[in-house]
C-alpha cells in the first residue's frame, strides 16, 4: 500500500489521510510545508523493486501479498475527526432505508440537483440497493410535483406509461432559476424548453375560468368550426396561472412563441384529430399585455420584447408570399436542393449541389416551396393621443400568416407584437453605420370598432328582436329612440328614421338599377340641434361616414388616385362617398360646400355609382348610401315669406334629389320654450359624471314630456333591430294601392305648380314607394300595407308643406289635411288646434293692447266648431288628457273658456 | 281479380291488340310505363300513352278512347276504387291494373270478368274473404219463396206454419242484420287505412324478365321506380330493404353476365352497381355543404335552421378534418384525397352526433366517363320535371318531359331537372325553417295543422301534391326534432296550401306521424270524406291518393272543425 500511495506522490501531507477525498480544494492554511517525499513512510531503506524505474513496479507477481500484510502504525485511524463518544447502533434495513428515504426528501426540496434519481434514473443500479417495491410505495406519497402533473397529463391524454424520452431529459420544476444564462438562452436549452411545453399544455387544458367554464376549450372548439388558425391567450390569465412562463415570454417572446403554437397544434389535434388537412400550423395569440407603450416611447430596451401599442393604421401593402421553406432546383442535374429555413434577416444562399457538385444558378422551385402571407402597414399615433404641439410619429409593422388584412388603412387598432431590428444597406448611407431600422412583428391585432356584424347576431337577439316586432306601437317606438337626449322635433325623428331602414333597391331587367335608399335634409335656423341628430345618426347606423361642408373637396368625397408609395402606381383611393357604401354619408353645413364639390355628389345620390376617368384610370365605384345632410338658410334666419329655393343656396337639381326636406324653425312659445328648458337643465344635472348612478331611468323619465308615453328601445337593441331588418326584410309593393298614390300626385302637382315652390317630380313618386317601403321594413313586414303608404304620404306632404310660403301654407294645409291627420292622436289635432287659437289670441292681444297678458282666454265655441271640420266630436277625452294638462290649459266649464297661464 | 301468370293472363292478351295505356303522375309510374313502352316497342304493339292526374282526366280519357279500344292498361291508378261503376264501361272493356294504392277495392278483386289486377296476392293485402262481404242470392230469394209458400195452406196448419215461418223469418233477418253489421265492420277495418304496395316498375319488370326480354335500361327504371317509393316515403323501411335485396339479384345477374368476358364493357355501356351511400340529397351534383344543410336526414338531426345548429354542423366538419372551403364548392372539384374515404369518414363521425343511419343502400348507375347518378338523383330530378311550375305548361307536357328525361340520350333533359330539384328542395328547406322559426304549427288537438299564407316564397311550388308532400314530411320531422313537447310528437300532420289563386283553392294533405317504426298507413283518406260530407264543404277528392284533396278557401275552417271532431 505505501508502494502505491507512494507512486502517486499526492500532495497531501501524510497526517491527513486519504479518507478526506482528493477533490475537496481548499488549500489548508496552516498546512506545514511540502515534505520530503523521497523518503518513505517506512524509513528510507531502499523499497523493493525501485532498483531502476525502467522496470516499473511490478503490482501483481510473486510479491503481491506483500501489500496487503498487516501494519499497526497504519492500521488504525486517526484520533480527529473520530467519533468515538457516541455509541451508534448499527442501522436495521428498514431504518436506513427510512433515514434514506428522508434525506432524499430533503434533497428533493432543496433543490434536486443532487438526488440521485434524478441523475440516473429510478432503476439504475446508482440507486442504493433498495428493493424497489419499497421505494415505489413511499414515493407515491410525494412524488415530485413535475413528474405527478405529467402524470396527469398523461392520464389526461389517455396514454399509459410515460415516455421513454422524459426519462432522458431533466424536468425542471425551478424555472426561474436560470442558473446565469439569460432568458433567451435558457428558454432554448432541451430542459426548460420541454417544461415550458408541458407547462403550457396543461395550462390550456385545464384553465377554468370563474364560472368552471373550460375556457379554451370553447375557443379551440370556436377557432376550429370557422377553420382558423388563432388562438388568442390572455396574458393575465396566463400570469395567474403559470406566472413563469409569464415572466419568460415578453422577455425572450420570439422563442417563446414558437413553444406556445407547438403546445396549442398538439392540444387542437387532440381535440380535433383530423384538423391538420385544415390548418397546418396553429398561432397563438396573447392579449391583454398588461404595459401598452406609445409609439413614440419605443426604445433601445425593448428590442427583442413583446410589446403593446396602439394607433392608426395610414398604409398597408398588398399580401405578398414570403417563403418559409425554400427549395431550389439546380439548372444543371435538376436536384431539388433543400428545405432550406429561411429566416428574416438574411437571405440563404445554397453553395453547391449535393448531386452535381456545381455552383450553378439555383432556380427557386415554386411548388414545392412552403409561403406564408405577408404584408407591412404603417402606424401612426392617433392624432388625439398626441402630446400638444407634436407630429405625430409612425412605425412599421409585418403581419404575417392570417392576421393579413385584418386591418384597413384608417382603421385605429392596438398592436401586439415583437420589437424587432433589421439591417437595412441603405440605412448605412443614410444614418451612418451602424444604425437599424426597426420593425414591429405583429402577433395580435384589435381594432377598437364594436360594430356589430349580420353573422354575429345570436339566436336571443333575433328572438328579441321578432318579439319586439310584434308589438303594435313598434313605430312609434322607434321614431321615439331616434335621439332619445334631443326634444321635440318628432318629423325630423320621423324622416331620419325612415332613412335608416330604407327602401328597397330595384333592378328591372339587370339594365337600369333604383335606388332604394331615402336621402334625408335638414334645413333651419342655427341652434336647432341638426348637428346632434348627425353625430346621433353616425353612432346608430352600422357604416357611417361624417364630413362637413367645408372640409370636404369633391375629390374626397368621391375617389382619388394617388401615388403608391411603395410600388409608385397611380392607385385609386376611396373618398369618403365610396368608404360609406351600403351606410349611410352624414355631411354638415351643406350649403357651405363650393358649387364645384356639390355637383360631384349629384351623381352619386341618384345613379348611385361614381365615375372616375383621370390618371388613365376609367372606371365607376359603387355608392350605395344613404345621404343626411345638414344646412343652414342664407342670412342665419329661415324666412317663411320666401319659398325654399329662395332660403336655401342650393340649386333645384340637388333639392330634387333628396327624398325628405325638413325645416326646422325656432319659433318662440312660451309653453314649449318652457318645457324645452325644462329638459335641457334637467339633462345637464342628470348627466353629470359624478351622477352616474341615475343611469338610463332617469334619462326616460326627463324624456318623458316630450313624446307621447311609448316606451323607447335601448339603443343596441336599436342598433342590431335595423341592422336585422336591413338583411332579412325585403318588403313588396301591392297592387292596392296604386290609386291612391296616382291621385296624391297629381293633386300635389297642380298645387306646386299653382304655388311656384319646390317642383314635384316623378322623384317623388318613386320617394313615396320607398318611404312606404321603409315603413314596412320597420315592421319586420314583407308586404306593404295601406298604413305604410298612408305615413309615406303623410311624411312627404308634411315635409313638402313646410317648404312653402307662409301664406301658401295654411291653404296648403286645408287642402291636404286628410292626408296630414293620418295617424295623429285626436288629442294631438286639438292641441294643435288650439294652440293655434291662442297665437291668434296673443297676436291680437298684442296688437291691440300691447301688452301681453298672463292668462289667454279662449271661448269653448271657437275649438268645437274648429273640431267638428276634422271631424272630432267629443272633445271631453281631450280636456281629460296629459297633453291638456302639460301644456298648462284649463277647462273652465261653467264659464265655457279655455285658459291657459303663463 | 289477380293474375297470377302475367306472362300468359296479360302480355299474350294485348300482344296483338291495340291498347290505351292511363298512367297516373308519379315516378314510379313513369318508370313502368317506360318499361313497358319498351316492351311493346320490341314485340310492335300499338299503344296510345295518356297521362292522368286524377279520376276526372281519367274519366275523360276513358271516355275519349272507349270506342277505340278494348284493352285498357292503368298504371298506379284505379285500384282503390271500385272501377266499374266509376267508369261505367261497356261488356267487353278489359282492364289490367298495376297500381300500388292499397287497398284494393274489393270489387275490384272479386270481379272475374273485366278488372284484372298485376298485383301479387302475398304483398301483404289482406283482402277478406268472399263470404264475409258478399252474399248469394239464392238463400234471399229462398227466404222468399218460403213465406210465398206459407199462404195457400188451411188456417190451423198455416197458423202453426205461419208462426214458425215468422220465427225463421225474423231470425233470418236477425242473422242478416248482424251479417251486415259485421260486413261494414270488415270493410271499415279493411278500408280505414291507405298504404302503398310494390313498386308497380318493379312488377312490370318482372314480367319483362319472364319474357326474358329485361335489359339494363329496363332494370334501371325498376330501380328508379322503388327509389321513389323510399324517397317519398310511400314504404316501410323494411320492405324496400327486402325490395332492394330482389332488385340487387337481378342487378349481380346483369353484371355477371358481362364479366364473362375477357374485355370489360366499353366505357360507354351502363354498368349499375349497389352501393351503400350517403342519405344526402344530389350530393355528387352539388357541394357537400349545400346538401347537408338541403337533405332532410342531416338537417333536422342537426337543426340546421338555429344559429346553435348550424355551428353544430361546422363542428361536425371540422371533426371529420374537411376544410370550410372544399366542403362549400362543387363536389366534382374536391380534392381527391377528401373524397376517397368520404363515406367511411362521414358515417364514423356521424355516429358521434347521433345520425346513426346516414347511409343506406342503394344503386348507382355509371356510364360515359362522366355520367354518374344515385338513384334518388334521378328520382328528385324526374319529380322536379313532373311538377314544374316554372313555366305554366300544362301537366302532358312536363309528363313527356320528365319521361325523357329517364332514358340515357337525354341527358341534358336529367341535368335540368337536377337543377330544378335543387332549387325545390331550397325552398322547401327555407320554408321549414321559416315554419318552425315563426311556430306556423298549431296543435289542433288531435292532429297537427300548418297553413302556407299565399305571400310566402315559393308557394307556387308547393300548388303540386308530390313536393308538397315532401314540403309535408320534411315539416314533421323538423317540427318532431325541435318541439320538446312529447305528446306533440306523436300527433299527424296536415298541411294546406294555395292551390289555385283565382279559383280560391287549396290543397290539402294529411301524413301519418313521425316514428321510426311506423307502417306508413294512412288514414285520412276515410276522414277527409266524412268530414266534407258532414259540413257540405265543396272539396274535390280527384287524386288517386285519397289523404290529397282539393278545397275552397272559405270552408276551410269549417272543414277543419269537422275533422277535429272527427277524429277526437
Amino acid at each position: 500500500m505505501a508502494d502505491s500511495s507512494e507512486s502517486f506522490h499526492v500532495a497531501t501531507s501524510p497526517s491527513r489521510g486519504s479518507r478526506r477525498g482528493d477533490l475537496t480544494s481548499s488549500p489548508g492554511r496552516d498546512l506545514p510545508p511540502f515534505e520530503d517525499e523521497s523518503e518513505g513512510l517506512l524509513g528510507d531503506g531502499t523499497l523493493h523493486g525501485e532498483e531502476d524505474e525502467g522496470d516499473g513496479e511490478e503490482l501483481i507477481g510473486d510479491a503481491m501479498e506483500r501489500d496487503y500484510r498487516a501494519i499497526p502504525e497504519l492500521d488504525r485511524y486517526e484520533e480527529e475527526g473520530l467519533d468515538l463518544d457516541e455509541e451508534l447502533s448499527e442501522l436495521s434495513p428498514g431504518a436506513r432505508a427510512a433515514a434514506e428515504e428522508a434525506m432524499r426528501r430533503r434533497d428533493r426540496e432543496q433543490g434536486g440537483r443532487f438526488g440521485i434519481e434524478l441523475l440516473y434514473g429510478e432503476n439504475s443500479p446508482l440507486h442504493f440497493n433498495i428493493p424497489l417495491h419499497l421505494t415505489d410505495s413511499e414515493d407515491e406519497d410525494d412524488e415530485r410535483p413535475a413528474r405527478r402533473r405529467r402524470r396527469v397529463e398523461h392520464a389526461a391524454e389517455g396514454t399509459g406509461a410515460e415516455g421513454e424520452d422524459e426519462e432522458m431529459i431533466e424536468s425542471i420544476e425551478n424555472l426561474e432559476d436560470m442558473k446565469g444564462h439569460s432568458v433567451r438562452e435558457w428558454v432554448v436549452m432541451a430542459a426548460p424548453r420541454l417544461e415550458i411545453y408541458h407547462r403550457f399544455k396543461n395550462f390550456l387544458r385545464t384553465h377554468v375560468d370563474e364560472n368552471g367554464h373550460n375556457v379554451f376549450k370553447e375557443k379551440i372548439s370556436d377557432m376550429c368550426k370557422e377553420n382558423k388558425e388563432s388562438l388568442v391567450v390572455n396574458y393575465e390569465d396566463l400570469a395567474a396561472r403559470e406566472h413563469v412562463l409569464a415572466y419568460f415570454l415578453p422577455e425572450a417572446p420570439t422563442e417563446m412563441l414558437k413553444i406556445f403554437d407547438e403546445a396549442a397544434k398538439e392540444v387542437v389535434l387532440a381535440m380535433y384529430p383530423k384538423y391538420d388537412r385544415i390548418a397546418h400550423e396553429i398561432h397563438v395569440r396573447i392579449s391583454n399585455l398588461p404595459l401598452v407603450e406609445e409609439l413614440r416611447s419605443l426604445r433601445q430596451l425593448h428590442l427583442n420584447q413583446l410589446i403593446r401599442t396602439s394607433g392608426v393604421v395610414t398604409s398597408c401593402t398588398g399580401v405578398l408570399p414570403q417563403l418559409g421553406m425554400v427549395k431550389y432546383n439546380c439548372n444543371k442535374c435538376n436536384f431539388i436542393l433543400g428545405p432550406f429555413f429561411q429566416s428574416q434577416n438574411q437571405e440563404v444562399k445554397p453553395g453547391s449541389c449535393p448531386e452535381c457538385q456545381s455552383f450553378g444558378p439555383f432556380d427557386i422551385n415554386m411548388e414545392e416551396t412552403v409561403y406564408q402571407n405577408y404584408q407591412r402597414i404603417t402606424i401612426q399615433e392617433s392624432p388625439g393621443k398626441v402630446a400638444a404641439g407634436r407630429l405625430p410619429r409612425s412605425k412599421d409593422a409585418i403581419l404575417l400568416a392570417d392576421l393579413v388584412d385584418q386591418c384597413k388603412p384608417g382603421d385605429e387598432i392596438e398592436l401586439t407584437g415583437i420589437y424587432h431590428n433589421n439591417y437595412d444597406g441603405s440605412l448605412n448611407m443614410a444614418n451612418g453605420f451602424p444604425v437599424f431600422a426597426t420593425v414591429i412583428m405583429a402577433n395580435h391585432i384589435t381594432t377598437r370598432d364594436d360594430r356589430v356584424a349580420v353573422g354575429e347576431l345570436t339566436d336571443e337577439d333575433i328572438k328579441a328582436i321578432v318579439a319586439l316586432s310584434k308589438d303594435e306601437r313598434i313605430g312609434e317606438r322607434i321614431f321615439a329612440s331616434i335621439g332619445p337626449s334631443i326634444y321635440g322635433h318628432e318629423d325630423i325623428k320621423r324622416g331620419l328614421a325612415l332613412a335608416l331602414f330604407g327602401g328597397e333597391p330595384k333592378n328591372p331587367g339587370g339594365k337600369h338599377k333604383v335606388r332604394g335608399d331615402l336621402n334625408v335634409l335638414l334645413c333651419g335656423d342655427p341652434g336647432t340641434a341638426k348637428s346632434q341628430f348627425l353625430k346621433y345618426v353616425e353612432k346608430v347606423a352600422s357604416r357611417a361616414v361624417f364630413t362637413t361642408g367645408q372640409g370636404a373637396s369633391a375629390v374626397g368625397l368621391t375617389a382619388y388616385v394617388q401615388r403608391h408609395p411603395v410600388t409608385r402606381e397611380w392607385t385609386l383611393e376611396a373618398g369618403a362617398l365610396v368608404l360609406a357604401d351600403r351606410g349611410v354619408c352624414l355631411i354638415d353645413e351643406f350649403d357651405k360646400m363650393n358649387d364645384a364639390d356639390r355637383t360631384s355628389i349629384h351623381e352619386a345620390m341618384e345613379q348611385q355609382s361614381i365615375s372616375i376617368s383621370k390618371a388613365g384610370i376609367v372606371t365607376s365605384l359603387q355608392a350605395r348610401c344613404t345621404v343626411i345632410a345638414a344646412a343652414n338658410p342664407i342670412g342665419g334666419r329661415y324666412d317663411p315669406s320666401l319659398t325654399f329655393s329662395e332660403n336655401v343656396d342650393l340649386t333645384e337639381p340637388i333639392i330634387s334629389r333628396f327624398d325628405i326636406l325638413c325645416v326646422v324653425r325656432d319659433t318662440v312659445d312660451p309653453v314649449q320654450d318652457e318645457m324645452l328648458a325644462r329638459f335641457v337643465v334637467g339633462s345637464h344635472i342628470k348627466h353629470h359624471p359624478s351622477n352616474k348612478e341615475g343611469g338610463m331611468a332617469s334619462l326616460e323619465e326627463v324624456v318623458l314630456p316630450n313624446t307621447s308615453d311609448v316606451p323607447p328601445i335601448p339603443q343596441d337593441l336599436l342598433r342590431k333591430y335595423i341592422i336585422y331588418s336591413k338583411e332579412r326584410v325585403r318588403p313588396k309593393l301591392n297592387q292596392m294601392d296604386q290609386d291612391k298614390v296616382a291621385r296624391i300626385y297629381s293633386d300635389l302637382r297642380k298645387e306646386s305648380m299653382a304655388t311656384g315652390s319646390i317642383p314635384i317630380t316623378v322623384r317623388h313618386i318613386e320617394s313615396m314607394i320607398r318611404m312606404a317601403e321603409a315603413h314596412a321594413r320597420m315592421h319586420l313586414r314583407d308586404y306593404v300595407v295601406e298604413d305604410d303608404v298612408n305615413m309615406a304620404i303623410r311624411v312627404m306632404l308634411e315635409s313638402f308643406i313646410d317648404t312653402q310660403k307662409f301664406s301658401v301654407m295654411r291653404s296648403m294645409r286645408k287642402t291636404f289635411s286628410r292626408y296630414l291627420a293620418f295617424r295623429r292622436d285626436n288629442n294631438e289635432l286639438l292641441l294643435f288646434i288650439l294652440k293655434q287659437l291662442v297665437a291668434e289670441q296673443v297676436a291680437y292681444q298684442r296688437n291691440r293692447f300691447g301688452v301681453q297678458q298672463d292668462t289667454i282666454e279662449i271661448p269653448e265655441k271657437d275649438l268645437v266648431d274648429k273640431a267638428r271640420q276634422i271631424s272630432i266630436h267629443n272633445l271631453s277625452a281631450f280636456y281629460d288628457s296629459d297633453a291638456f294638462r302639460a301644456n298648462k290649459f284649463s277647462h273652465d266649464m261653467k264659464k265655457k273658456l279655455i285658459l291657459q297661464q303663463f | 281479380m289477380f293474375i297470377t301468370d302475367i306472362r300468359k293472363e296479360f302480355y299474350d292478351v294485348v300482344v296483338n291488340q291495340r291498347v290505351a295505356l292511363l298512367v297516373s303522375l308519379d315516378i314510379d309510374a313513369l318508370c313502368a310505363c317506360k318499361i313497358l313502352q319498351a316492351l311493346f316497342h320490341c314485340d310492335q304493339v300499338q299503344y296510345t300513352l295518356v297521362p292522368v292526374t286524377g279520376w276526372q282526366d281519367l274519366g275523360t280519357a276513358f271516355l275519349e278512347h272507349k270506342e277505340q279500344f278494348r284493352y285498357f292498361v292503368l298504371i298506379n291508378c284505379g285500384a282503390n276504387v271500385d272501377l266499374l261503376e266509376t267508369l261505367q264501361p261497356e261488356e267487353d272493356s278489359i282492364f289490367f291494373i298495376c297500381d300500388t294504392h292499397r287497398p284494393v277495392d274489393v270489387v275490384n278483386v272479386y270481379n272475374d270478368t273485366q278488372v284484372k289486377l298485376m298485383i301479387k296476392q302475398d304483398d301483404d293485402l289482406g283482402v277478406p274473404s268472399y263470404d264475409d262481404i258478399f252474399r248469394d242470392e239464392e238463400e234471399e230469394s229462398g227466404d222468399s219463396g218460403n213465406e210465398s209458400d206459407g199462404d195457400p195452406e188451411p188456417s190451423g196448419k198455416r197458423r202453426r206454419y205461419e208462426e214458425g215461418a215468422v220465427e225463421r223469418r225474423i231470425e233470418r233477418q236477425r242473422a242478416k242484420r248482424e251479417w251486415e253489421a259485421r260486413r261494414r265492420e270488415i270493410l271499415f277495418d279493411y278500408e280505414q287505412y291507405e298504404y302503398h304496395g310494390t313498386s308497380a316498375a318493379m312488377m312490370i319488370f318482372e314480367l319483362a324478365w319472364v319474357l326474358t326480354k329485361d335489359t339494363k335500361d329496363m332494370l334501371w327504371w325498376a330501380v328508379i321506380g322503388l327509389t321513389d317509393q323510399w324517397v317519398h316515403d310511400k314504404i316501410t323501411h323494411m320492405k324496400y330493404v327486402t325490395d332492394i335485396a330482389t332488385l340487387q339479384r337481378h342487378v349481380s345477374r346483369h353484371n355477371h353476365r358481362n364479366e364473362d368476358e375477357e374485355n370489360s364493357l366499353s366505357i360507354d355501356c351502363m354498368r349499375i352497381s349497389f352501393e351503400y351511400d350517403l342519405r344526402l340529397a344530389l350530393y355528387q351534383h352539388w357541394s357537400l355543404y349545400e346538401s347537408i344543410c338541403n337533405s332532410s336526414y342531416s338537417s333536422c338531426h342537426f337543426k340546421l335552421w338555429s344559429m346553435h345548429g348550424q355551428k353544430k354542423l361546422q363542428e361536425f366538419l371540422a371533426d371529420m378534418g374537411l376544410p370550410l372551403k372544399q366542403v362549400k364548392q362543387k363536389f366534382n372539384s374536391m380534392d381527391m384525397s377528401i373524397k376517397e374515404n368520404l363515406r367511411e369518414v362521414i358515417e364514423e363521425s356521424s355516429n358521434k352526433y347521433g345520425m346513426k343511419d346516414i347511409r343506406i343502400q342503394t344503386f348507382g348507375v355509371h356510364f360515359g366517363f362522366n355520367n354518374r347518378f344515385l338513384a334518388s338523383d334521378v328520382v328528385h330530378a324526374a319529380a322536379a320535371l313532373l311538377e314544374n311550375t316554372e313555366k305554366d305548361e300544362s301537366p302532358g307536357d312536363n309528363f313527356i318531359k320528365a319521361l325523357d328525361c329517364l332514358s340515357r340520350s337525354n341527358l341534358e333533359r336529367l341535368h335540368g331537372g337536377i337543377a330544378l330539384a335543387k332549387k325545390k328542395l331550397m325552398a322547401i328547406q327555407q320554408t321549414v325553417a321559416s315554419c318552425i322559426c315563426t311556430n306556423l304549427i298549431l296543435s289542433q288537438g288531435p292532429f297537427l295543422y300548418c297553413y302556407l299564407l299565399e305571400g310566402t316564397p315559393d308557394v307556387k311550388l308547393f300548388s303540386k301534391p308530390m313536393a308538397l308532400t315532401l314540403l309535408c314530411k320534411y315539416l314533421l320531422k323538423a317540427f318532431v326534432c325541435s318541439t320538446r313537447n312529447k305528446r306533440c310528437k306523436l300527433l299527424p300532420l296536415i298541411m294546406a296550401a294555395p292551390m289555385d289563386v283565382e279559383k280560391g283553392t287549396v290543397l290539402v294533405l294529411g301524413i301519418p306521424p313521425e316514428s321510426d317504426t311506423s307502417d306508413k298507413k294512412n288514414f285520412f283518406g276515410r276522414a277527409f270524406e266524412k268530414a266534407a260530407e258532414s259540413t257540405s264543404s265543396r272539396t274535390l277528392h280527384d287524386h288517386f291518393d285519397t289523404s290529397i284533396i282539393e278545397l275552397k278557401m272559405e270552408d276551410r275552417t269549417k272543414f277543419l272543425d269537422a275533422l277535429i271532431t272527427l277524429l277526437s
